[in-house]
């Protein structure tokens, strides 16, 4: 394959099969810059460049030392002496002829300072060792233009990183472990009817042991219903623990009464007995979901009132009237083309993800509505299970059916639901984009982050939980305070010197000074218990002394490999990026993530 | 370097060292240093970091690209890299030391050249070799071991080996000289993990084989008879198609003709019997068994490892105890887990202690283990009776060969004693002595470890 297509696939291949051709191209648009080459950023580059992205711009003022030689992969001897961001960009560059590489030699905190409009056309800005007070500035530069920032500190042992946006919307959330949708407890008409229809005593033994267990819980479940005294109506599951048991226990002998006494039961019998519980697990929307369902209506609505940004005021009318009818139709045509494969056109997934809360919005009404009946779309998987061929596709048919049912009826709610201004000029979101979108909705999220400044000013006094109590993130919570600490110490001339050159003593009083400043800061003006530095471990105050500005090259790309997995997750916009501040521990090798960083 | 005084030492007064990052912690002392730390001896460490540690790094692909980097950039400098593969388009998104112009070359020397070009005085040693082939002798030579896989098959053997390598006394306590510490990191899309095992010591892969999750295996019949889902009808191409169309050729994965031929296959199956979703994407998937893989993932299960790496050799910072999982996709989340042995495992536990006479032959001892006592009690009884043709081997040389071309090159030493077979002409005055040997026989699902008492 000699096209630049085929051989981008091949090479990419090990990462597209995570996020996808939609989620490949994301990142191949890609313009990132990164404040700060040492090993952090140009780990993080590294990772990046790797992946794909289609620019860098490298900013750093730094001259090559022989450190940067010991713990910088992407410095090489021959540059000592020499701009280290015009040597890594170098080197960066070379990991990838398909990125583009652009370096600025100037101290980060002078461009963040001086030129603010430098970092509006970036898609995303990742900052390295940069102070806090810096840091502040940056974020609010960033909101201005809109572009994601992501922070990064990396010192001795430990390190943070902490993402901050206004908002982020994620469709794609691919969770670990999703179970299926498959309604057992709930079934629509035509999966009762499916079910119903199989008769297994009239079945040899070969087809007996091969009807789904989906299709064994329905009936079983039925025959439960009806076994009640009086017999309990078709929404009723069993709920106490003696019901679930009986109701094992009589699945369990009918599926006996088919084999010979002292055999096994068949596969199928023993799949179902396993996945009884669904039989009373209720179709529940997930609280993330419900979260953004709970607020879509009025950002829709926001978002259909707010002055358009651009001049495109004629376009105000709402294109809608007169689409709805043949716009159903044509869905409904639509849907029953298209070939159920499970990648999604890049554009539907595009569509999908633009008109997030005016779907969001078409989905918070269908399951108000009597179509959804209180239940999201559903999203028609199904997984493998024992079966025959015919058996296993008819059942899935059924799924599937329900799932584009659900799709066409969203698809027809959205186009009621007003659209947002700086959009009514574009078509409404197409058919594919609904049913990309119903079938990742169980899993949608948001995620806000508050200010940086506004974490400066709050964020201790909220791990003050954490700092007291004997929990896992106690640590984290004591390093969070720690790092503050420090960054408070070396922004004084007078202080930094200490803590640069004094005795190990001198800088641990120094630390321990630092901490009791944030921590009273904090408590200035609550009507808390004040929080003094008695709070902050001997054991941590000592090795944060101990490690001063180090940045060992193994911790430095535990950080800058955190950082581009955040990074992928907010370009693609898929996975759920972090939402507080991850404080990570390299000699308990963990990490932990403090809720420090949203927005109330 | 004086000692006695470093709190009062003024931080960074000599001139700056290439590794001034890992050295400036190596000389202070801290509140959360390991066992035996010494920072007096700080500048000492480093140095033996770089002129006496020797490392074996054991795979070159994602992890052990980024693993060699990370130790040469803490300062190792003379490692071995095995690898048995050759680079691969598909490998550039992540192992970043290969580059389009590598492709087809072994990763292994690939790997160790540009990372000794990239870190001035690194001595990186490349092997292209299976971890099978290689001699108890040749992994003895390590200090530690990093292992950078992503098969259960080759982390179980190289296991084994470091497990092979452990002296028990007579009492069951091992020699804790004969202990070659592992780190181990593996990762799958934004999750992975990153482990220390001091066998012997701590829980072997052995003691925590649930950790892997088994393998998706489809019943045959299941693919001959009721495909359900394209990965069934891709299956079949591959496990009943091929042998039965194509007897003659042996398959090969990195075959573009051979992969066209398996997904035209699995796709007129496909269509057969009305599954959707069939794809050249999800045909090379299933067959190669492909795990995904990113950059940033290897770099940090990676980085994770080699930190551990420093800390056992060094001391300066406790040690993780002992696993931790890093799940990236949702958040983050990490868990670290401190497993426990498995008294009962048989790979690293101290095995079956057995007393006999320095003069009694390696032929009647061999009886006595085969006879239905299981040598006078001495095997479990679910054993006594059902070894019956066993293999002997001691450390690295083979007493006895049971099968294969080895047999009669043993067979001589069935008449010779104990003590002329197992003690140097030195230990022949002690009275009692305890040596280390490992059984093996078809009956057993490992090899056993048998600990002698010889008097
Ligand atoms: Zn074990």
């Amino acid at each position: 394959m000699a096209d630049a297509g085929g051989s981008h696939k091949r090479k990419y291949d090990r990462q597209i099969r995570i996020w996808g051709d939609h989620g490949q191209a994301r990142l191949q648009s890609a313009n990132v810059c990164m404040l700060g080459c040492g090993p952090v950023g140009s780990e993080t580059l590294k990772n990046l460049v790797l992946g794909g992205i289609a620019s860098f711009t490298v900013v750093d003022a730094e001259l090559v030392t022989a450190r940067d030689t010991g713990n910088n992969f992407l410095i090489e001897a021959s540059m000592l002496g020499t701009s280290r961001a015009k040597g890594v960009s170098a080197l960066a560059q070379e990991l990838n002829e398909s990125v583009v590489g652009r370096f600025v030699e100037e101290e980060p905190a002078h461009v963040v300072q001086n030129n603010p409009g430098f970092f509006r056309d970036f898609d995303l800005v990742i900052a390295t060792q940069l102070a806090d007070a810096v840091a502040a500035v940056l974020d609010d530069v960033c909101r201005t233009h809109g572009v994601p920032l992501i922070l990064s500190t990396c010192v001795g042992f430990a390190g943070t990183v902490r993402l901050s946006l206004a908002e982020h919307t994620v469709l794609e959330a691919k969770p670990d472990n999703s179970v299926a949708d498959l309604r057992i407890a709930r079934p629509w008409p035509e999966l009762m009817a499916h079910a119903a229809a199989y008769d297994l005593s009239a079945m040899d033994d070969v087809e007996r042991r091969h009807v789904p267990w989906v299709v064994l819980l329905l009936k079983h479940l039925h025959d439960w219903r009806l076994a009640q005294q009086p017999p309990a109506p078709e929404t009723h599951v069993p709920t106490t623990g003696p019901e679930k048991r009986a109701f094992r226990d009589t699945l369990r002998a009918w599926g006996s009464s088919y084999v010979e006494v002292g055999h096994d039961l068949p596969d199928n019998f023993r799949e179902a007995l396993s996945n009884a519980y669904l039989a009373w697990t209720q179709p529940e929307v997930p609280s993330a979901a419900a979260n953004v369902l709970s607020q879509a209506s009025a950002v829709a609505m926001r978002a259909a009132a707010s002055p358009v940004a651009g001049g495109a005021d004629d376009l105000d009318v709402a294109p809608c009237v007169g689409f709805v009818p043949s716009g159903a139709t044509t869905y409904a045509h639509a849907l029953a083309d298209v070939a159920t494969t499970s990648a999604p056109p890049a554009s539907a997934a595009a569509t999908a993800e633009e008109n997030f809360w005016q779907l969001a919005c078409a989905v918070s009404r269908f399951v108000d509505q009597a179509s959804g009946g209180g239940f999201l779309p559903l999203d028609g998987s199904l997984p493998d299970m024992t079966a025959t061929t015919e058996m296993f596709l008819s059942l899935q048919n059924i799924y599937h059916a329900k799932a584009e049912a659900d799709a066409t009826a969203v698809a027809s709610i959205a186009l009621e639901v007003p659209r947002p201004r700086d959009r009514n000029h574009t078509a409404p979101p197409s058919a594919a984009a609904c049913r990309h979108f119903c079938k990742h909705c169980r899993h949608i999220n948001v995620l806000r982050w508050c200010r940086v400044s506004d974490e400066l000013r709050n964020g201790i006094s909220t791990v003050r939980a954490a700092l007291a109590n004997d929990g896992p993130s106690r640590d984290a919570a004591n390093l969070y305070v720690l790092l503050r600490a420090r960054d408070t110490a070396l922004a004084d001339t007078q202080t930094a010197r200490v803590m640069r050159e004094g005795t190990a003593t001198a800088q641990e009083d120094e630390l321990r000074r630092a901490c009791g400043t944030v921590l009273r800061r904090a408590c200035a003006g609550a009507h808390s218990e004040p929080l003094t530095e008695e709070l902050i471990s001997a054991e941590w105050i000592s090795e944060i002394a101990r490690w001063g500005d180090t940045e060992p090259h193994t911790v430095a790309t535990v950080i800058g490999g955190i950082v581009s997995q955040e990074a992928i997750k907010l370009v693609t916009r898929q996975f759920v990026p972090l939402d507080g501040v991850l404080v990570y521990n390299a000699v308990r090798g963990d990490a932990a993530v403090l809720d420090v960083a949203k927005t109330a | 370097m004086s000692s006695g005084n470093n709190n009062n030492e003024v931080a960074m007064a000599q001139p700056p060292s290439r590794f001034e990052d890992v050295l400036h912690v190596l000389k202070r002392p801290g509140a959360l240093a390991g066992d035996g730390f010494d920072a007096d001896s700080g500048d000492d460490v480093m140095e033996m970091m770089q002129d006496s540690i020797s490392l074996l790094v054991i795979g070159a692909g994602g992890l052990g690209c980024e693993l060699l980097k990370d130790l040469a950039l803490l300062g190792f400098q003379n490692m071995t890299v095995v690898d048995m593969d050759t680079i691969d388009v598909s490998n550039l998104n992540r192992q970043f030391l290969f580059r389009p112009a590598d492709v087809g070359k072994p990763k292994a020397v690939v790997a160790a050249e540009k990372v000794n070009s990239r870190v001035q005085g690194c001595r990186v040693t490349p092997k292209h070799a299976r971890v099978e082939e290689l001699s108890l002798d040749f992994y003895r030579q390590f200090h530690v071991w990093v292992l950078g896989l992503d098969s259960v098959e080759a982390r179980s053997y190289v296991n084994s080996v470091a497990c092979s390598l452990l002296e028990y006394d007579e009492d069951g306590n091992v020699d804790p000289s004969s202990i070659k510490p592992m780190v181990d990191g593996g990762t799958e899309g934004f999750k992975g993990h990153a482990r220390v095992i001091y066998p012997g010591m701590t829980p072997c892969f052995q003691c925590t084989l649930w950790l892997f999750p088994p393998q998706t295996k489809y019943p045959l019949c299941t693919l001959a008879e009721t495909p359900r889902t394209a990965a069934h009808c891709i299956e079949y191409a591959h496990l009943i198609a091929w042998p039965r169309d194509r007897p003659d050729d042996e398959f090969d994965a990195d075959n573009p003709e051979h992969m066209l031929w398996m997904f035209e296959q699995a796709s007129s199956r496909a269509a057969t019997f009305g599954i959707p979703g069939v794809t050249p994407q999800l045909t090379s998937g299933v067959v190669k068994n492909i795990i995904p893989a990113i950059a940033s993932t290897n770099a940090i299960v990676a980085s994770m490892c080699a930190t551990e790496v420093l800390k056992i050799v060094t001391m300066c910072l406790r040690g993780m105890d002992n696993y931790t999982m890093y799940m990236g996709g949702y958040g983050v989340y990490t868990h670290v887990a401190s497993y426990e042995r498995d008294p009962q495992c048989i790979v690293c536990g101290a095995g079956i202690a057995i007393k006999t006479r320095a003069d009694s032959t390696l032929a009647s001892f061999r009886d006595a283990l085969t006879s239905d006592s299981g040598g006078d009690g001495a095997l479990p009884t679910d054993l006594r009776g059902k070894v019956t043709s066993p293999s002997i081997s001691h450390g690295s040389s083979n007493l006895y060969m049971a099968h294969g071309p080895l047999e009669p090159l043993t067979r001589a030493n069935l008449s010779k004693s104990l003590r002329e077979l197992l003690f140097a002409e030195a230990d022949m005055e002690c009275e009692r002595r305890t040596v280390t040997l490992m059984l093996n026989d078809k009956a057993l699902a490992a090899p056993v470890r048998l600990r002698v008492t010889v008097e």
